[in-house]
Parts: C-alpha cells; structure tokens; sequence
C-alpha cells in the first residue's frame, strides 16, 4: 500500500493557504483524511521526502478520529513521519503505538528566563557558555556525574520532577511550570532491566544530534500581554534546553516495538510498516507500555529539570546568585496523552499521539485549571537552528478544533546529514556564526556541519503556516547567542 | 565474487540508513555491527580496556533477527560505555544467534550516538551469492 507510492502534489487538495488535504479516498486502507498544514513556500521540500506517505499510512491506523496531522516541519522519519500527530479513540479499540511517539520519549524543550539583560551578559557570555560546557555533559559513550540504584530510578520512574526537586534540585516553582506538573501516571515496573541499564548515569545529559543547551535573547515581543505573563521581557537572556530520555527511553521504545509486533497477528492487526507496530491501547502490553512510557517520560522531565538545576548554579558562579532563573515551561514533542477532545459533535476520550509536534492548549482549558497559564494559554517553543531564531507561541482555540491542541515542533529537516556535510565545513561555520555573534561551544565539527541552518526549512515560515492556520499565535522571538552541544 | 564494501550509507532526511553485504548470513550480521559502530565513531576510553560480551538474541525473522541483534549489541555498548570491533558468531539460525562481542570502553562516540535501530524498510536479501541488508538507523 501506501509506502510503495508517493504523494504528489497532485494529491494534495489546497483547504486554504496553510492547509491542504489528502482525501481518505487517496488510498483504500485510510480510514481518515490527512490534513498538512503548509504553505506554497514549503510544499517542495515537504513532497521531496517520504513523509506525506507516511502520513498516509498513520491515517490507515485502527481507531483514528477525524484526521492524521502533518505540521509544518513534517519530514520523514520511520513508521510515523517526524512532525505527526494521530488521536485513537482507546474506548474504540483505539490503538497504542510506540512508534507514534518515538524512541526518544518525552524528547522536549524546557525555557528558562534569566533576569539579566542579553546586554550585561554579552561581556561574559565567552564564559558562561565555556562553564556551561564544561557543567553539562553530552553523556554520549559515557554517562554523566550521576548513577542511580534501582529503588532511586524507581522513585524517578514514577515522580519525574516532584523527586528531583525532594533531592534538592532546582526550586518548587518549577514543577508548576512543567507539562502535566513534570511527572505522568507511571509503573517503573513496567520498564525493563535492559532500559534501567542504558539509562541508570545518564540523567542531567544532554545527548546528541539535534539536542542542545542555547543561550538566547528575546529579540522581538509580538504579543506584550501574553509574554509578560510567560515572564518574558525584550532583550532577556534565556536559556533553552532541548533533549529527552536518553537510553533509557529509547530502549523502552525498542522493548515495546518487539513486543507488540509479535502480539499483532492476536489482534489482527495488518501494518504496511513494522515500525507502525500497534496495540488496542487497553490490552495487556497496551497498558504496560502506556506505563513504560509515562515512566521514560518522567524520566526526561527529571533529565531537562537536572540541566536546568546546572544552568542555574552556573549562572550564579558567572552572574552572581541574585539574577533570578525561573522555568518559563517544560514542554514534550514526543509522547502519547490521554485527552478529551470534541469529534463529531461530542467528547471522546483519545491517546493523542505527538511525534515531533507539541502540545498547544489554549487559554481556559481545563487541564490547564490550577496552573499559572489558565488564563493565557501554556507556552509553546519551537526552537530554530543554531543560526536563526526560535519561537515562543500560545495555543488558540481552533487549534482544539482542528488539530487537536497541537503544534508543530521546530524548523524541520529538509536535507541529510550527508548532504549537509558535503555542503558546510563545521570549523567555517563555527566562525561564520561568531562573525554573527553566536558563540558555538561543541567539539565535533561534523556534529555541527550535520546540524548547520541551511539542513533546516525556514523557521520563520514555519511558524507563520501555524499563525496563518489558527493554531498558536506568535508571541516572542528568541536570538540565539551561545549553543552548546554535546561534546 | 568481485570485492565489495562490507557497509555503505545511503541518504536520508533525518536518520542514517546502511547498507551491509556478506559472502555469507554471519559475515552479514558481523559488517553489518561494525557499520553501526562506524557511524557513531568511538573515541576509546584511555587506558583502552579489552572488553567480551556475549549476546543471544532469539526473533521471527532473518530480517527482525538482524534488527534485534544489532539493538542488543547497541544495548550492551549504552550500558557499558564500550564499543565493538570483533563479532564472533558461534551459533546463527534463521531465528536466532549467539555471538561473542569483543571490544574496548570508550570515551565518547565521536560521531553521534544512535538511539535505535529501526525495523523500517529493514531487508536481509541474498542475491547472486551476495547477502545483503538494510538498516535505518535513529539518531
């Protein structure tokens, strides 16, 4: 079916200028639309890759309602495309899938605002960025500072950063400031020994690949209501961390992938892609995997929130322990939630699953009752290139109508690494973003060249198919000064 | 048999895709492990320590059997901080093998690391006396 042929622009049905449509009859296994949400500018670079087929086949899956989401940074990726989101009705035989959310779980970007202006920090940014370097390991190969004991893990697994904060890490505020309170409803034990091996020193590192610490400033402010109550200012420093839940997240995903595709003939269960690798969300290893994941996911939030805990102990080293840092929001890309959403007419309960998309409630929904961002919205980041900006948005209310409170998740690949070091040398463009003010503080100038702007869409544009869309409004501009990477 | 490349890269938008070949289904498994060490690039831990893991991985498939494998391997190298340059293959069967893997501890992986091997557009071939497999790589 759909993986051996590719959707063309032929097949696309133009809905408005952000937003096109693969009708269900495409492709008879479909069971739902697919709704892209792009623009004229990006469609070539969208239909240049294998995504929008892969959309196709997400939208095949059991249990799906209304229509399989391509944001506008999709790209492809392995079952589900990057930049994916597909919401299961569970009380339908509505399925799971591991796939559907990543190997990397809870993968994400915590923002922190510190209270220094980007002017008074560039005098010392040389070395701020240095300490941070040397503070915040990759854990690549190595693992980090800390090894945890199995009854440690356990109360990490279940609490996320509710124990990091009982450890001593970081300030109480910033459990409130995290998706879901930075801990879902989890079972360590559901998470195997192979995963708690991979996973045991690797809390407070940051990876590789995509995964960075930058520093920025906020360069615009689009809406001053919504970002002074983010606690965002023009000309701020800002910290963003982007990572997730390390081996121990990806080995649980690669634990339920082998175990549902050998459950899938029990529910007959068809895939054209093993990586689609599914299951009825309330059967056995459904459940056991939900758990698994919430447990991974816990896990990255006690991650983000440790890196978080360094940048702020280095920022009193460099600045002095006075200047505030306080968690804007901690926010996953890559997770499988439990929402009620309006379809047809009524609430249903769904397992919404993001892969490579964010979260973006609006102002006044109801799982934000209690929290700091009920009457605003919660913050939503989408972190650019090294290069160029990032962004801070606000969910809107049609985007609960139309893209089931989500959000796309960053620029989007639009190149191979490959290619991408075939065409950038990373010691030029390390000095080529320096000429620009950007300090870069990494040791792999192949990491760098993999990662440089031009293996990116246009950010900017990015976001503006979201804003045109309806789904988040702009609300801050974020300038990249230092960007850290894994060494 | 002309020569060939034990493992080449293919292109792909985000990930990394290999192609491993073999004279034989555990010459095959062996290129195909050290394929996905060369991608990440080991940089050895100093002093350098000789390392011996055995794996056992049991599946449905020649093609799921590869994957799980390599993943096995890509777990004991995670857990341990250690990469792998000899595969010894005691026992290989069309669902399952037993290997031993002899390596070092590391320092870092200098390239990148992978997070998982995937089962997408995963292939075991044999054709013309070649073996052959695909792999695609998350990192």
């Amino acid at each position: 079916m759909a993986e051996e042929k590719r959707v063309t622009r032929e097949n696309l049905i133009k809905i408005h200028d952000a937003l096109y449509e693969i009708p269900q009859s495409y492709d008879h296994a479909m069971r739902v639309p697919a709704l892209v949400f792009a623009n004229e500018a990006m469609l070539d670079d969208i239909l240049g890759d294998r995504s929008l087929s892969q959309i196709v086949n997400v939208a095949s899956l059991p249990g799906i309602q209304q229509a399989a989401l391509a944001m506008p940074d999709i790209h492809e990726g392995y079952g589900f495309p990057i930049g994916g989101v597909a919401a299961m009705a569970i009380h339908e035989n509505g399925v799971i899938s591991p796939g559907g959310i990543g190997y990397d779980i809870n993968c994400g970007v915590r923002l922190l605002s510190i209270g220094i202006s980007a002017a008074e920090a560039r005098p010392h940014l040389e070395r701020f960025s240095q300490e941070l370097f040397n503070a915040i390991p990759s854990g690549v190969g190595k693992g980090g500072a800390l090894k945890l004991d199995n009854a440690e893990l356990d109360k990490i697994l279940n609490h996320g950063v509710e124990r990091m904060l009982e450890l001593g890490y970081g300030e109480p505020d910033d459990r409130e400031f995290c998706e879901a309170g930075g801990a879902l409803e989890a079972d360590a034990a559901c998470v195997s020994d192979k995963a708690r091996g991979r996973g045991r020193d690797q809390l407070g590192t940051l990876g590789s690949g995509n995964h960075f610490l930058e520093i920025q400033r906020v360069d615009e402010i689009f809406d001053p209501t919504t970002a002074e109550a983010f606690g965002l200012t023009q000309d701020m420093l800002t910290a963003m961390i982007h990572c997730g839940s390390r081996g121990l997240g990806h080995q649980t995903c690669t634990d339920y992938v082998r175990t549902m595709l050998a459950h899938l003939d029990a529910h007959g269960i068809t895939l054209p892609d093993p990586e689609l690798a599914c299951t009825p969300f309330f059967s056995p290893e459904g459940q056991e995997y939900f758990k698994a994941m919430n447990a991974a996911a816990n896990f990255a939030w006690a991650n983000r929130h440790l890196i978080g805990h360094q940048v702020r102990q280095t920022v009193g080293t460099v600045f002095g322990a006075h200047v505030p840092v306080k968690t804007v929001y901690d926010i996953c890309h890559n997770i499988g939630k439990r929402e009620k959403h309006l379809i047809g007419g009524s609430q249903k309960e769904v397992l919404v699953h993001r892969k490579g998309a964010t979260r973006a409630f609006p102002a006044h929904h109801p799982e934000l009752k209690d929290t700091h961002y009920f009457q605003t919205g919660h913050p939503v980041f989408v972190p650019g290139t090294m290069g160029t900006s990032s962004y801070v948005l606000v969910g809107k209310p049609e985007g609960m109508r139309d893209a089931f409170g989500s959000c796309c998740h960053g620029a989007g690949r639009r190149m191979s690494r490959a290619k991408a070091r075939k065409q950038v040398r990373g010691s030029t463009l390390r000095e080529e973003l320096r000429a620009r003010g950007i300090i870069i503080q990494s040791r792999s100038d192949v990491g760098l060249a993999e990662e440089a702007p031009l293996a990116y869409k246009d950010v900017d544009n990015v976001v503006r198919v979201i804003q045109d869309a309806g789904i988040a409004a702009i609300v801050a501009r974020l300038k990249p000064l230092a960007v850290i990477k894994g060494d | 048999m002309t020569p060939f490349k034990p493992y080449e890269l293919l292109p792909h938008t985000a990930d990394i895709k290999m192609r491993a070949y073999g004279r034989s289904l555990p010459e095959l498994f062996v290129n195909a492990v050290a394929g996905m060490f060369a991608v990440c690039g080991p940089r050895a831990a100093h002093p350098r320590i000789q390392t011996h893991r055995m794996i056992r991985t049991t599946s449905t498939t020649h093609t799921y059997l590869l994957i799980d494998f390599l993943s096995d391997c890509l777990c004991a190298a995670d857990t341990y901080h250690e990469a792998y340059d000899r595969v010894d293959v005691q026992e290989l069967t069309d669902t399952a093998i037993t290997a031993v893997l002899t390596g070092y501890t590391i320092e870092s992986f200098e390239n990148t690391e992978i997070k998982a091997v995937t089962y997408h557009g995963a292939t075991v071939e044999h054709t013309n006396g070649l073996w052959s497999a695909t792999v695609l790589f998350d990192i």
